[in-house]
């Protein structure tokens, strides 16, 4: 059988201590950098930050969701961020849940899409949503790789 | 009651699939039957039928970009959304149409 979790990467920052959204943002991507999923940081970084700017990716519930399909992604990963205080993300909405999705461009294989896709729809159960803030960060990510055997 | 729907968003990654699945869990919820076809980064999914189309009392789409296909509702009562909006307030929606029906 595949191992399907290598399809996509998960990656956490547990105590993001920021006072703005771009901060907090900007800490999830270092820890992509960090274990070498991007290709070029900064450049990254704009691109999300772009499609941050051409809509605010709040989904209710104290989640940002920022995301972005960028050439300067190596891997596709999800970032995982919980921060410290909520900040606000976008009018009068505040997060202190980052969920940052990281795809790369090309090819035919869209195994990962299928995932990231599954990953997004569980967002919108309550249940999950309890179990991501309850949980502890390895419990978090062992989470998240359960669910993508799920789909 | 019967909803149709298709969903789309800008990146296809995320929203797409979270304002399909709000619509669905709302249609759950409240007993009504939802079909709602995904058009995302990786294709289209779901690809809603003839009998499905032709036997909804509403087709809801969303309008952050636009929907391939739309001239399979012609005639249909459409309700057009932005794909945040449903993913917020697909509840609302459910229960604001389920008057209107």
């Amino acid at each position: 059988m595949e191992n399907v979790a290598s399809f996509v990467n998960i990656v956490t920052a547990f105590d993001i201590d920021a006072n703005s959204k771009e901060e907090a943002i900007e800490q999830v991507i270092n820890k992509l950098s960090e274990s070498g999923k991007l290709v070029d940081r900064e450049k990254f970084q704009k691109d999300v930050f772009g499609r941050e700017a051409e809509l605010p990716t709040y989904i209710g519930y104290g989640f940002g969701l920022p995301h972005s399909q960028s050439d300067f992604v190596k891997k596709a990963t999800i970032g995982i961020g919980k921060l410290r205080r909520p900040v606000v993300w976008t009018e009068d909405k505040e997060a202190d849940f980052i969920f940052l999705i990281a795809v790369p461009h090309g090819g035919k294989e869209n195994m990962h899409l299928k995932i990231l896709a599954n990953l997004a729809r569980l967002l919108m159960h309550e249940d999950f949503r309890e179990k991501l803030r309850s949980l502890p960060e390895k419990g978090v990510r062992e989470l998240l790789r359960d669910s993508q055997n799920l789909s | 009651m019967k909803i149709v729907g298709v969903t789309s968003c800008p990146s296809g990654v995320a929203h797409t699939y979270m304002a399909a699945e709000a619509l669905q869990k709302a249609g759950k919820d409240k007993g009504i039957e939802v079909h709602i076809e995904t058009q995302g980064a990786s294709g289209a999914d779901d690809t809603l039928t003839k009998d499905q189309i032709s036997a909804a009392d509403f087709v809801v789409l969303t309008n952050d970009t636009s929907i391939r296909g739309t001239d399979r509702f012609k005639g249909k009562k459409v309700v057009q959304m932005s794909a945040t909006k449903i993913i917020e307030k697909a509840d609302a929606l459910m229960n604001k149409l389920e008057k209107m029906a």
